[in-house]
């Protein structure tokens, strides 16, 4: 069974540009602040039929008789 | 300015893995040094610093490059030129103008590789004030070496030097390396992922270092023989290939084709991605 | 053309690397999914369960599209009136059991203007006694070699409720709200996004399936559920997203603020860990803590003949917390499955300071299956 190892550093000078295809961490999926839009959207109407307060998390986003 | 590099690989052993990373840490560190133009011991200062004086004897690994140099430059038809660093005493892309004609003007006497005399293992720059650079070549190279010790030793690695990427082979399972593509459009943007196996994936763009006036976007990929970048090209440019530096390459001459960049590759049956 | 690319090749091999075979599947920028959620309260009460089918993809270079539906259908009691009969305010559900379907759709286009963008967005949410129908609309300006992303929006919201078993009764609500947030990525491990929305609501808000019963000696007093015809509201949400390298996962931090023009104030936290355990599987843990203040007219009992009153649990003081536990495994080069449930319980002693008394404990799970796929 292989492992797996992540190694990390910081050495190499002279390139400052944030590449767009950069395998950044920015762009891993789990730094998505919503991984599944539908999921996000679920929850929030879970949370919102049970709950007074709502919102902020971007325009749109129906009402519902549940609320 | 240094960039985030990374490593990823399977390994046998914690201690196994934590080698094989000292060892492609010092390979780089290596190419650094022999390359670097802001060093003054290493061979590309030395070159430099030599131009209009006298020739220089360079090594063999050295001499592999510039080799390399003059086919990308002659295949480019002067498009990849190692001499053009010489614009960067006319634009500054960290201010909000562009140069003057005659700024720029005056640097081209100093660019050209057609004007530098390449005997192999002899180089000389005719004229003083005439420099070479591997900015566009020696990141390229790292990564691939760092990939050729990793092979060596049957390693299964993702390499990523600030965004030159070498996937050595798939992962376990026959599975893709997930590469993150993060659009030029920062957190907003959907952004999607390339499923690499094997090979190397290199960038160009010009969208992070690019002076913008009136509308028009004046990015750091420069045309060797006019000074300035295309106009109407892509805002950056990614090519798959066997090597990153072969990648890098294609990618830098495809910013300077301009309208034409997506035809250049395509023609020659590369996998791409262009933003625009 | 081949030949400068075999040229360039062979200049390289000529060079002390490896030359790999280029071995890559397509970029995928599009991505479609399914969803089915299910969500169940204690005790017998609402059931929902509710499929859910999207879409995300660019359908032209500067143009992006969005689009959902979904179906809920609804099964079980619903709270229908507040007495204190036999001494102590107990919260009473309707004998009836209900079967209702709700439908949902959305979409939003966006067009890409350069790097800034524009967004149109319609949602519509129809049930057989109330009809939603939404429009919104957002900017996006980037700033700052795009490390900042600022937006800016509005939207309308038009609500439709009518009365089972009175066909001939409307009411009426109109919210129009706008919105405001900042996204910046702070450091390549992290990212910041902090959104301020307002919302002002006019008309019908009352819950019409809702008594309130007082017996006051020999007494009785009956009073339907009362509300200001108006609503204002402040949202304040602030997310952080932390990558941490050593251990390749991804720390989630959310905080929101709320408050309303009822008196209604509240806080919302949440806490995530994405972490990856292989290359299929990644698993992400969430703990959500959410607290809100009683609405100035929540009252258990009839106070007056006259005015607003509502014994609606939620506008009661509460704490609330939320266990859940999502599974994903990527299977292949575009598919992902997920796995996922949760525990929610609402509490009136987790507010934060104190809760309504004889507010019952309120308890639901939910569980959900996904499927996501991109192309």
């Amino acid at each position: 069974m292989k492992i797996f190892c992540l190694l990390s550093v910081l050495v190499l000078g002279g390139c400052a540009n944030v590449q767009p295809w950069e395998r950044g961490y920015l762009a891993k999926p789990e730094m998505a602040f919503d991984p599944n839009p539908a999921t996000a959207a679920q929850m929030q109407h879970m949370y919102a039929s049970k709950e007074a307060a709502s919102g902020g998390y971007g325009v749109g986003g129906g009402g519902c008789g549940c609320n | 300015m240094s960039c985030r590099n990374e490593i990823q690989l399977f390994s046998d052993s914690s201690e196994t893995a934590q080698a094989a990373f000292e060892e492609t840490v010092e390979e780089v560190q290596r190419i650094e040094l022999l390359w670097s133009r802001y060093r003054p011991d290493s061979i590309v200062t030395c070159i430099n610093e030599s131009a209009g004086r006298k020739p220089v004897v360079v090594d063999e690994e050295t001499a592999g490059l510039l080799d390399y140099a003059a086919t990308a430059w002659r295949e480019s038809d002067g498009l990849f030129d190692i001499t053009s660093g010489v614009f960067r005493r006319a634009w500054n892309f960290s201010s909000d103008h562009i140069p003057t004609k005659e700024t720029v003007n005056a640097c081209l006497p100093l660019v050209g590789w057609d004007k530098v005399v390449w005997q192999r293992p002899e180089i000389y720059l005719p004229v003083s004030g005439m420099e070479i650079d591997f900015g566009g070549l020696g990141k390229e190279y790292a990564a691939d070496r760092v990939a050729s010790l990793l092979v060596e030793h049957g390693w299964i690695a993702l390499i990523n030097l600030g965004g030159d990427i070498v996937a050595s082979a798939p992962r376990p399972g026959d599975e893709p390396w997930q590469i993150g593509i993060r659009n030029p459009d920062a957190a907003s943007r959907l952004s999607g992922h390339l499923p690499l196996y094997s090979g190397a994936l290199a960038t160009s763009g010009d969208y992070e270092r690019c002076i913008e006036v009136n509308g028009q976007r004046y990015g750091h990929i420069l045309n060797p023989r006019s000074g300035w970048p295309a106009a109407d090209g892509p805002a950056s440019v990614s090519v798959i290939a066997q090597n990153c530096l072969l990648a890098g390459t294609l990618a830098t001459v495809a910013m300077l084709k301009g309208v034409e960049a997506k035809r250049w590759l395509d023609s020659m049956g590369t996998v791409n991605h262009l933003v625009w | 053309m081949r030949s400068a690319l075999h040229a360039l090749a062979a200049a390289a091999a000529a060079l002390p690397l490896v030359s790999l075979p280029v071995r890559a599947g397509q970029i995928e920028e599009a991505k479609t999914g399914l969803n089915l959620f299910s969500y169940q309260e204690r005790d017998g009460r609402i059931g929902v369960l509710s499929p859910t089918a999207w879409v995300q993809a660019p359908v032209a270079r500067d143009l992006d599209f969005e689009a959902r539906v979904t179906f809920d259908s609804v099964a079980g009691a619903s709270p229908q009136y507040v007495s204190n009969e036999g001494g102590p305010v107990v919260h009473t559900l309707s004998s009836a059991s209900i079967r209702e379907w709700r439908k949902e759709g959305m979409f939003k286009a966006t067009r890409w203007l350069g790097d800034d963008s524009l967004s149109l967005g319609a949602d519509v949410s129809s049930e057989h006694d109330y009809l939603s129908q939404t429009l919104s609309t957002d900017a996006k300006f980037e700033f700052l070699n795009k490390n900042v992303t600022w937006a800016i929006g509005a939207s309308v919201t038009g609500d439709a409720i009518s009365f089972t078993g009175f066909p001939d009764i409307h009411q009426r609500r109109v919210t129009r709200g706008v919105f405001t947030g900042i996204t910046q990525i702070l450091s390549p491990t992290d990212i910041l996004q902090s959104n301020l929305a307002f919302t002002n609501g006019r008309g019908y808000f009352d819950d019409h399936y809702e008594y309130t019963v007082s017996f006051l000696g020999r007494r009785v007093f009956l009073d339907r559920d009362r509300r200001p015809d108006a609503r204002h509201s402040l949202s304040w949400l602030t997310r952080w997203k932390h990558y941490v390298p050593a251990l390749g996962a991804a720390l989630g931090l959310d905080y929101r603020y709320y408050q309303d023009s009822w008196g209604i104030r509240s806080h919302m936290s949440e806490l995530s860990w994405h972490q990856p355990l292989s290359t299929t599987w990644s698993a992400r843990p969430v703990v959500r803590y959410y607290t809100q203040s009683a609405a100035s007219f929540y009252s258990t009992t009839v106070a007056s003949s006259s005015g607003v009153s509502s014994s609606d649990t939620r506008l009661a003081a509460f704490g609330t917390l939320t266990l859940a536990f999502n599974l994903s495994a990527r299977l292949g080069d575009r598919d992902t499955f997920e796995i996922g449930a949760g525990r929610y319980v609402q509490r009136s002693s987790w507010r934060f300071g104190s809760g309504s008394p004889d507010l019952p404990r309120f308890d639901a799970s939910y569980a959900m299956l996904g499927w996501t796929r991109t192309f």
